[in-house]
């Protein structure tokens, strides 16, 4: 029995050589990628190049010109002390890599054939795909499909639609961050102070949205020398297939359509003065009249509620009748800029991006699975539904001061 | 499968050495003879008239009737053998003008019974006996023309004065410790239970040494079944020796393979009593001050008194505390290496890159450098154990500048895994119990190789290992993981959290205590 235990533990103990840590890779010879950019080739010489080596080869539809983004960690230590790690003279702490190819995998795989740490997508924060690609049929979910299958990429990663080069976001000199992609991600979260900014979408999100037959809006960014701006959103139809662009005041009357606002501000003229408020939250509700299949009502009630944090008009603002004008005012603006967001979502992209389809959903079931396919297609009833804004708008605050300069002349 | 081992061996009591050494011999001169002269002459000769032995004839009172005395030097108490004994039989009968009867046997009656003022004394006729008791530091007092010996306790060696614990420090709670005299042991324990059912079971272990051992317990509290299995066990304990309490608790455990100790051993004479009064046994060895505590449950080993004597919030926090400690002594360096070299997407990003760009440079994978620094650790703490106090501090100081510093910036380890391995030094320094300790020292090269080889599922792996053989292993019986596993619930409210006082109204189930209630009003 002894000589059986004896022969046993040694077959136990040689099994554990057996795995031979195949996933066994140091932290420092594993390549960050932080970001991806997904853009289409502007010229075609690569792909003669590639053509002229392997003749024979079928040739392919899409091609993509794609931005890693690595971290060279060596870059991140303040000052590049230490053992200061990597022959990067200029000390940075990004490392982009482009890459030319049909298939997402394959430009993966051969990155690994130019960097001595191959990718490791597991903290890739940002995936930038540009308007380019998403234009094209399909291209938005082709371009995504890697990503989502890879078990190692994360669905938490933050999807932008990229106005001009995506290649462009990843290579901005922010000055705050070292990293470009932790500078984009990390604005993607201002949202809470800037109702102008869609939400964050991530990958998971769009995966949802790319299998569901309705319009969706992922987050618009803009590259600039120093800094990107990250503000409007890109509508997608139901085909997955990107639209068009919705301005910044059109993001923001959509975000209060859909109640998405976390903080922001609002301007309006009172007196011919500007004045503006500090948004503190909002309340969204919607009601809908529904007798008519073919022309349904819904009304869209948002209040919102916050502080006074500027105003060049001079007047008493603990007198009320005061804040209620003031409170009108604001309340006018928040309905004219909703109504300009329906004229170009409900009227001319014919996208519910409102998300009216997934409040039927939610509360409406019965008729939510009469009309689903009649929504935004076969007979288009939000075509023709009618949309109502109905504004509410609480000023709990008039800030530390009643007035700045002495009422003139009074 | 101890179990098993243990019963096998001999249960026969094995009669002491010098015993057998007289019976092999069948010596008729190692009897006690009548005469004085003789009987001095054996015991020199048995002894080897050692520089120790002090012999001393005389005669008692103004009378010709002679007598003597034979004790070890040191060990009998001079003092009291010069003014107790010889005073009293060489002047006071004279002083008090008593008569001396003739008959020898007269004579020991007469001193026995009247003349000697010593309150532990006894008559004895074996020569055996005699011995052991000279050996043990009694007198032994012939008188010419009887075969009776009178045997003084006049046991007087210099002791250490009551020490503060120097392994178990306390901030709250009484600074006394136990010393290397039983004697004075059982004076700390009896000092603090006055209970009449406290028992003190005396016995004696090692056939050269000849150690005493006590067996305490309180009878009407202690589970009968957990007492005789100690006796039971104390019973087979057969070697020449026993130095220190560790040979009875390595002779009496349950499984000789785990890393885990099965038997509890402490220096502090309030923890012995609230073990006692919990339903527990505990065993005093002479010349150590390590008393021995059992049944052992996980929750003792983690417990520290003064988890009871600081308010309930306090001692509930600490215990947390504690429990965390056992876990981060046992897997930070193990979840170091398989969050390093496994699943780096687990670390949050920037904490990823930093560790990235630290380990920039350093020649050796996670592992072996996890291995050479927590190796180094354990050689620092041993050898700061081993070297006289002001010595020590300067291993601890060479041994932390150089590894705290100088390996880092010689790039032979990164520095978090200095922050590493000093977070499981500290963590292991919170354990209360240096047994348990050592053993999660152990165990956390297991992990470490787990880590290594599998990862983050290695780590669970070595988990369910451990957690395996815990639940199977028992002590004294008893199971070890108790109240977890097996479930006592109504225990709980003493294990990782502390209840106020005035909730702990049962003793713990584990230990099947006689009386479970604390308290008169009765518990649930």
């Amino acid at each position: 029995m002894n000589s059986k235990l004896t022969t046993f533990c040694i077959y136990l103990l040689l099994s554990t050589l057996l795995a031979g840590c195949w996933d066994q890779v140091q932290i420092e010879e594993r390549g960050f990628v932080v970001g991806v950019g997904i853009d289409i080739p502007r010229t075609k010489k690569t792909e003669q190049q590639a053509k002229q080596e392997a003749p024979d080869k079928p040739p392919v539809k899409e091609r993509f010109l794609v931005t890693h983004q690595f971290v060279v960690p060596g870059g991140l230590v303040s000052g590049g002390q230490g053992s200061g790690g990597g022959q990067n003279t200029a000390n940075e702490a990004f490392h982009n890599l482009v890459s030319e190819g049909d298939s997402l995998f394959e430009i993966s795989r051969e990155l690994a054939s130019r960097t001595s740490r191959a990718p490791f997508y597991q903290h890739m924060k940002i995936l930038i795909v540009s308007e380019e690609v998403a234009r094209t049929k399909d291209g938005f979910a082709r371009a995504l499909d890697f990503y989502l299958r890879d078990p190692d990429s994360r669905r938490s990663s933050k999807v932008f639609i990229s106005k001009g080069l995506a290649k462009e976001v990843l290579e901005v000199k922010p000055k705050t961050e070292k990293l470009p992609a932790i500078y984009v991600n990390s604005v993607a979260e201002n949202n809470i102070k800037n109702a102008r900014m869609l939400p964050a979408v991530r990958l998971g999100d769009v995966h949802e949205e790319l299998l569901s037959p309705y319009s969706f809006v992922v987050p618009r960014i803009r590259p600039e020398e120093q800094e990107v701006k990250l503000a409007g959103a890109a509508v997608f139809a139901h085909d997955n297939q990107l639209m068009g662009f919705l301005g910044e005041e059109e993001t923001e009357g959509l975000n209060f359509l859909t109640g998405n606002i976390n903080g922001g501000m609002l301007k309006g003229k009172f007196k011919n003065n500007l004045v503006s408020m500090n948004i503190q939250g909002i309340k969204h509700g919607i009601k809908a009249d529904l007798r008519d299949r073919q022309h349904m009502k819904f009304t869209i009630e948002i209040e919102c509620e916050g502080t006074l944090a500027e105003s060049y008009a001079t007047m008493d603002y603990l007198n009320h009748m005061a804040m209620e004008k003031l409170e009108q005012v604001f309340a006018e603006e928040i309905e004219r800029m909703s109504y300009d967001t329906i004229r170009k979502v409900h009227n001319q992209m014919k996208v519910d991006v409102i998300k009216l389809g997934s409040y039927l959903k939610q509360h409406h079931f019965s008729l939510w699975k009469k009309i689903r396919q009649d929504w935004e297609t076969g007979q288009h009833l939000y075509e023709k539904s009618e949309i109502i804004v109905q504004a509410k708008v609480y000023l709990r605050n008039i800030g530390a001061i009643n007035r700045t300069e002495r009422q003139n002349n009074r | 499968m101890m179990r098993r081992f243990l019963s096998q061996r001999r249960q026969k009591k094995t009669p002491s050495l010098i015993a057998q050494r007289l019976q092999q011999r069948n010596d008729p001169t190692l009897a006690l003879s009548t005469s004085l002269q003789q009987n001095m002459e054996t015991f020199k000769t048995v002894l080897g008239s050692p520089h120790d032995l002090l012999t001393r004839s005389f005669f008692i009172g103004n009378t010709n009737h002679s007598c003597g005395v034979i004790a070890i030097d040191g060990l009998a108490n001079c003092d009291m053998l010069d003014t107790q004994v010889l005073g009293q039989i060489q002047l006071m009968i004279s002083t008090a003008s008593k008569m001396v009867p003739t008959e020898p046997d007269e004579i020991v009656r007469m001193l026995y019974e009247e003349v000697l003022s010593v309150v532990e004394i006894s008559k004895a006729t074996d020569f055996t006996k005699t011995l052991e008791s000279i050996l043990s530091g009694d007198t032994a007092l012939f008188i010419d023309g009887s075969a009776e010996v009178i045997i003084i306790d006049s046991k007087g060696w210099k002791t250490r004065s009551v020490e503060e614990p120097v392994s178990e420090g306390l901030v709250r709670g009484p600074r006394d410790g136990f010393s290397e005299s039983i004697r004075d042991n059982t004076v700390h324990i009896r000092r603090r239970v006055k209970d009449p059912s406290l028992r003190f079971e005396g016995s004696i272990v090692g056939k050269r040494s000849r150690t005493d051992l006590i067996i305490a317990y309180i009878e009407n509290i202690v589970d009968p079944e957990l007492l005789n299995e100690v006796r039971r066990r104390i019973s087979t304990i057969d070697i020449d020796e026993v130095e220190e309490s560790g040979f009875i608790e390595q002779w009496i455990e349950d499984d000789f393979l785990s890393p885990f100790p099965q038997v509890h051993n402490t220096e502090r004479p309030d923890k012995v009593s609230g073990a006692l009064f919990q339903g527990r046994i505990a065993i005093l060895v002479d010349g150590t001050p390590m008393v021995l505590i059992l049944p052992v449950t996980i929750g003792l080993l983690l417990h520290s008194p003064e988890d009871y004597y600081e308010r309930w919030i306090v001692g509930t926090l600490a215990r947390l505390l504690r429990y965390l400690a056992a876990f981060l002594a046992v897997y930070s360096p193990a979840f170091y290496i398989a969050l390093v070299t496994f699943h780096p997407g687990l670390i949050p990003s920037d904490l990823a890159f930093s560790i990235a760009a630290t380990r920039d440079g350093v020649p050796f994978p996670a592992f072996v450098e996890a291995i050479m620094m927590v190796t180094t650790m354990e050689l620092l703490q041993e050898a700061g154990l081993r070297l006289p106090k002001p010595i020590g501090q300067t291993v601890g100081i060479v041994g932390g500048l150089v590894i705290g510093d100088a390996a880092v910036s010689a790039g032979i380890v990164s520095p978090v895994m200095v922050i590493v391995v000093a977070l499981t030094a500290i963590a292991s320094f919170a354990i209360p119990a240096y047994h348990l300790a050592i053993a999660f020292r152990m165990i956390r090269f297991f992990a470490m190789f787990m880590a290594a080889i599998f990862g983050i599922y290695g780590v669970v792996l070595s988990l369910i290992v451990i957690m395996i053989h815990l639940s199977n292993l028992t002590s004294i019986g008893y199971p070890y993981l108790a109240p977890l596993a097996p479930q006592m619930p109504r225990d709980w409210k003493d294990l990782i959290l502390r209840a106020p006082v005035t909730f702990l109204k049962n003793r713990p189930d584990a230990l099947h205590p006689k009386d479970e209630n604390r308290m008169n009003t009765g518990g649930s």
